[in-house]
């Protein structure tokens, strides 16, 4: 087995054994990305990589461990992890793939990425997403899109389509992405890996480029379960800079990970097996359920019928925050400012800089954001989306809760509803493309947990053979540790996790 | 999959389109906001189905979060130097960054 | 055409009070509200979140919130049980996230009323106090914005604009008052009122210069005209006026002016019609200002980077603990237990630190001279401040607490007064001498500790007696009863070829004349001699 074969947790041990270096573990991780990322077929996963910065922090690494063993340095110590570009690092560049934040460096770095670094991790790049992370396939990016591994022909995914190429190429054995609206769940299910949106609040937006403040979540990649444990071992946790992180102790995730779930209830709502479906999406979602089934877990038919209006109300809800917290990119105390006459006033500074700074997705969400937030049409758009937002966190408690216990423990759909699509398929049509979310967006709006796990392979014409369809479980809030062990339950009837694509 | 419904977005009048992206601070030349307002037509129009929800007496909810109260001490941390925002302003004029000029109005919050 | 027979003034405030917490609202960067901070070089007050950089998140500061509650309790306001943050957008480029945040449809305070105190109208005697109610709508938190200049430091011109962060985010509380005032007197003493208030509450120093306190006043007149109708002109909303004069000016100017305008264009009172201007503080005029470009559609929503603030019962009544005595409260009960006039109340409850030095120096008194009544010690106290203290003070402008005599020494310069150790003169110039020999324990207005704390401060400043007599004796301040000694002074005056004519007259019957003789011993003594011996003494030798 190559080093970057290796698991998160298989490669954190043979380093903590001595066996292999940081410094090679690091060596191998960029190699990969060198080998995999760049050139005419390249994935273009990462925006930038930190070649010499890696290898320097790994050495610093290796030292430590020899002085102090790896224990002592955390967690992580000595493995290559990288981040999605919406996230703040002291030292280079934090693009959010926008031409307005090109060559912006952040002064500080993001508390999530603290934890990593704490934890011993080395940062080996920031990966691509779509600009601003409002996308679902990584082709909003401003400096070009990220390729699914599996297929050089299709998306990944997005937003964080980068960090979920990055991990299922086996450039990295874990990543972090950021979901607002499914952006972890759904990159990670058509790429085949693992990918955690952990309940609003459990982990710190401090240094997350907000998209829209009352949704966006950091959580985790990686190949299985168990090292998506890790993962939300390190990042989660109180932070005093960002109010809306929660100040209670977060459970180790790995501890029970193995045990399963008794008497598992699975909920699956009447719109996950509706024909909204790609046929091939269908087929992996029903052999999901028998295998639960066949692990001695109570399917029980749920409706969750807001599910089918949580887009309608996201795409409220999300542009309108977005519209806000966007503003700032003005091209007056940093990013880029457009070149204005000398007689052009501060409106034209402004508006060109933002125009000729922006994407056209991100344009059109600041456009419906500030439409939906605007006097006249506010009650009718925006207070309407929040009240669809109490209704569906409303169902989402029926379900999770009832006076003699949970009606079900999670809620089981597939991740979206259908393979990774070809590159461009549905850039035309932006409604169609927020139709992606049609399963992840009612969990961000809840706030509550969910998690994609590789369901299966599909084989689908004019492509190669197998690609990956990813099962989501949607959980209460703050059932983090259960939920992984749900998902853990299922893993351990494949071999998915095990899969490579060629590359 | 997208709706049928006649959207009602359709009313969205140029007008709209363009005071929205001033409000927004977007050049948007006459063919942008010609598409834009196509493409809000066209999302307006899906996003339209939820006023066929029941949402009379509904509690709007901002936040998923009930918590409350997150109040620091007052008490001083380190902060920036002027040379970190020199660096990153486009434009400086030591110690300042510098702007077009402004005349009148609007200052002060 | 019907003729204006008289016109009305009705006027609403805006106050807007920086918080003189150490750091900014949201961001724990230092505040240049803070006297600590407030001299800092432009654009060092900052940090990710006063600049809006990417990923920064806010974090609300307790204590603006509890000074808020303190200065929302002194109005009389109910304290909202629960509020929240929302953000008000708008494009400029001190603002750097081009969105404010602020409380819009749930203040933290709302619904208060104060009575103010009155200046006394010409016809009245100073005795007597006036109070009006003004009632408070609301006071709410927000956040400042930075400054954009159109000059660069020391005046120099240029031909674009910058921008200081510094102040962005320094927590801003916006009083708005009903529209209850009727003529510019009211405005203003409610503005003083105001900032007397915040200054003993410790929430700002209130230094106009400084923009600790800016006022808004929306204004407009109500108009009859002789064929009985009645007609209000549009509301104007003064923008940013930072000084007591500037207010009335503003005022007063609108008053003329509101009635002209209408005379001109006609324009009543409704929808669409309020404007805004600005004081021109040289052409004293006010001038049409515009509007921020975005003045009709902020677009408030709740910030959600912030979590509600919830108020219990415990809560409030903590912070109301912090409550001292206000001004005007203390004033009355100076009158009460001092027997002092109005004018002597009101001057020394002006100043948060004069009040509080008075106060101690009142109890230095009650100790130092056993079985002195303490209305007594009131008067006697009050007498230091408002004749020898201010005098002084005027002089250097400073405060009285900060000529450097501590409340022990005054205590000490009455205590040998009323012992007739020392004369007046004495006394006078034993009070400069202190102020002169005293460190500077200025303190700032912003040491608003519970009164508990400044009795310690008074323990500690209390200089043992006998400094304070050394210290005149060694001036030869001491007045002198030694028979041989005044004697000696006497017989000197009495001696004196160009007193000759004064001594016939006294002896002649004109006894009036004998304080010509008094002042010529008190000279030779250079003060030292006690005058009433001396009178004594003469009498006893011209009188036979």
């Amino acid at each position: 087995m190559e080093l970057h074969d290796h698991t998160l947790i298989q490669l954190r041990d043979a380093i903590a054994r001595r066996e292999v270096s940081s410094e090679e573990a690091i060596r191998a991780s960029l190699a990969r990305i060198d080998s995999l990322d760049t050139g005419e077929n390249g994935l273009n996963a990462f925006l930038e990589v930190f070649h010499d910065r890696a290898l320097d922090d790994a050495r610093a690494i290796d030292r430590r461990i020899a002085a102090e063993g790896a224990e002592a340095v955390g967690p992580l110590a000595g493995v290559p992890v990288a981040i999605k570009d919406n996230m703040c690092l002291d030292h280079g560049r934090t693009t959010c793939a926008s031409r307005i934040l090109e060559n912006y460096e952040s002064p500080y770095t993001a508390t999530a990425v603290q934890r990593l670094i704490d934890a011993g991790a080395v940062i080996v790049g920031k990966t691509n997403l779509d600009e601003f992370a409002m996308g679902s396939s990584t082709e909003h990016s401003a400096f070009g899109p990220t390729l699914n591994p599996w297929d050089r022909a299709r998306a990944p995914g997005g937003s964080s389509g980068g960090s979920a190429a990055a991990v299922a190429a086996r450039m990295v054995p874990g990543a972090l992405g950021s979901d607002t609206g499914g952006s972890i769940r759904q990159p990670a299910g058509l790429c085949g890996v693992v990918g955690v949106k952990p309940t609003y609040g459990r982990v710190s937006r401090y240094g997350l480029v907000a998209f829209a403040s009352s949704l966006d979540q950091i959580g985790p990649f990686a190949r299985n379960c168990a090292d998506a444990a890790l993962l939300m071992n390190v990042i989660t946790g109180h932070d005093p800079l960002d109010s809306t992180s929660v100040d209670f102790e977060a459970p180790d995730h790995l501890t029970e990970l193995e045990r399963p779930l008794e008497g598992l209830r699975l909920g699956v709502p009447r719109l996950a097996r509706s024909d909204q479906n790609h046929p091939e999406v269908a087929r992996i979602f029903e052999s999901a359920i028998e295998a639960y089934s066949g692990l001695g877990a109570e399917i029980v038919d749920i409706e969750l019928p807001l599910m089918k209006s949580g887009v309608a109300a996201y795409y409220i809800v999300a542009p309108a925050e977005a519209s806000s917290n966007l503003a700032r990119y003005d091209g007056v105390r940093y990013g880029r400012r457009a070149e204005i006459g000398p007689n052009d006033d501060l409106v034209a500074l402004y508006a060109r800089s933002r125009a000729e700074g922006f994407g056209s997705e991100v344009q059109r969400r600041i456009m419906l954001g500030t439409f939906a937030l605007s006097s006249g049409y506010y009650e009718a758009y925006y207070n309407t989306a929040l009240k669809t937002r109490r209704l569906i966190k409303n169902e989402f408690d029926a379900v999770f809760a009832d006076a003699s216990g949970p009606r079900v423990h999670a809620v089981l759909t597939p991740s979206s509803p259908e393979p990774a699509f070809k590159l461009g398929a549905k850039l035309d049509d932006p409604l169609a493309m927020y139709l992606e979310d049609i399963y992840t967006v009612t969990a961000n709006l809840a706030g509550v947990a969910g998690v994609s796990i590789p369901g299966g392979f599909v084989d689908l014409p004019g492509a190669p053979k197998g690609l990956p369809v990813g099962l989501q479980l949607l959980c209460p809030t703050f059932a983090e540790a259960s939920m992984l062990r749900i998902a853990r339950m299922f893993e351990k009837t494949g071999d998915w996790n095990s899969r490579a694509p060629e590359l | 999959m997208s709706d049928t419904k006649k959207p009602q977005g359709a009313e969205l009048s140029e007008d709209v389109v363009r005071r929205v992206a001033h409000l927004s601070r977007l050049a948007l030349d006459d063919a942008s906001i010609e598409r834009h307002r196509g493409q809000l037509v066209s999302i307006l129009g899906y996003i339209d189905r939820l006023r066929e929800l029941d949402t009379e007496n509904v509690d709007p909810m901002a936040h998923p979060l009930d918590v409350v109260n997150r109040l620091d001490a007052d008490e001083p941390r380190a902060c920036l130097s002027n040379e970190a925002l020199m660096k990153m302003a486009p434009q400086a004029a030591a110690p300042f960054v510098r702007v077009p000029k402004v005349l009148g109005g609007g200052e002060g919050a | 055409m019907a003729e204006i027979k008289s016109v009305e003034l009705k006027v609403g405030l805006e106050v807007h009070v920086e918080l003189a917490t150490r750091t900014k609202m949201f961001t724990r960067a230092p505040s240049p509200a803070h006297p600590d901070y407030d001299d800092s070089p432009p654009n060092t007050l900052i940090d990710p979140l006063v600049l809006g950089l990417p990923g920064a998140l806010p974090v609300m500061n307790r204590e603006a919130v509890e000074m808020s509650m303190l200065v929302g309790l002194a109005l009389g306001c109910e304290i909202a049980e629960f509020t929240k943050w929302d953000r008000k957008s708008y494009y400029y480029p001190d603002l750097p996230k081009n969105y404010q945040i602020s409380q819009y449809d749930l203040p933290l305070c709302y619904d208060g009323s104060v009575y103010i105190p009155l200046p006394p109208t010409p016809e009245e005697d100073d005795e007597h106090e006036r109070h009006k109610r003004i009632g408070i709508i609301r006071a709410h938190l927000e956040e400042d914005s930075g400054k954009l200049l159109h000059e660069l430091p020391g005046g120099h011109a240029i031909d674009y604009s910058v921008v200081d962060f510094n102040r962005a985010g320094t927590p801003l509380l916006e009083i708005v008052t009903q529209p209850d005032f009727v003529n510019a007197d009211e405005v203003v003493a409610f503005a003083q009122f105001l900032r007397n208030i915040c200054r003993f509450l410790g929430v700002s120093e209130g230094v106009m210069q400084k923009g600790h306190m800016r006022f808004e006043p929306n204004i407009n007149t109500i108009i009859t005209l002789d064929d009985g109708h009645i007609v209000k002109t549009p509301i104007v909303e003064i923008k940013n006026l930072n000084s007591f004069r500037s207010l009335r000016g503003a005022i007063e100017y609108e008053f003329k002016e509101q009635p002209e305008r209408w005379k001109k264009d006609g324009k009543e009172m409704g929808p669409g019609a309020k404007s805004t201007r600005g004081w021109d503080d040289v052409k004293l005029v006010t001038l049409m200002q515009r509007e921020k470009e975005d003045a009709h559609d902020y677009r408030y929503f709740p910030d959600p980077d912030l979590i509600p603030v919830q108020v219990s019962r415990e809560w409030k009544e903590k912070v109301r603990e912090r409550l001292p005595e206000l001004p005007h409260v203390r004033a009355r009960r100076y009158i009460h237990d001092y027997a002092l006039h109005a004018k002597e109340a009101a001057a020394l409850t002006d100043e948060h630190d004069v009040c509080l030095f008075y106060e101690e120096t009142v109890e230095a008194i009650v100790q130092a001279i056993p079985g002195v009544l303490s209305d007594r010690a009131g008067r006697l106290a009050a007498n230091m401040i408002l004749q020898q203290g201010a005098k002084r003070a005027n002089e250097q402008a400073v405060l009285v607490n900060e000529l450097g005599i501590t409340p022990g020494q005054i205590a000490e310069i009455v205590k040998l007064r009323e012992e007739e150790k020392i004369g007046s003169s004495a006394a006078d110039e034993l009070f400069g001498l202190l102020c002169e020999s005293g460190g500077s324990d200025g303190g700032s207005a912003l040491r608003a500790e519970s009164p508990p704390a400044d009795k310690e401060d008074t323990a500690q400043r209390a200089v043992p007696p006998m400094t304070v007599e050394a210290l005149a004796e060694q001036h030869n301040l001491l007045q002198v009863r030694d028979e041989g000694q005044l004697d000696a002074w006497i017989d000197e005056v009495l001696a004196d070829p160009a007193n000759a004519k004064t001594v016939e007259d006294v002896k002649g019957g004109k006894t009036a004349a004998i304080g010509r003789l008094v002042g010529g011993v008190m000279k030779r003594s250079g003060g030292a001699a006690d005058a009433k011996a001396v009178r004594e003494r003469l009498e006893e030798k011209l009188g036979g």
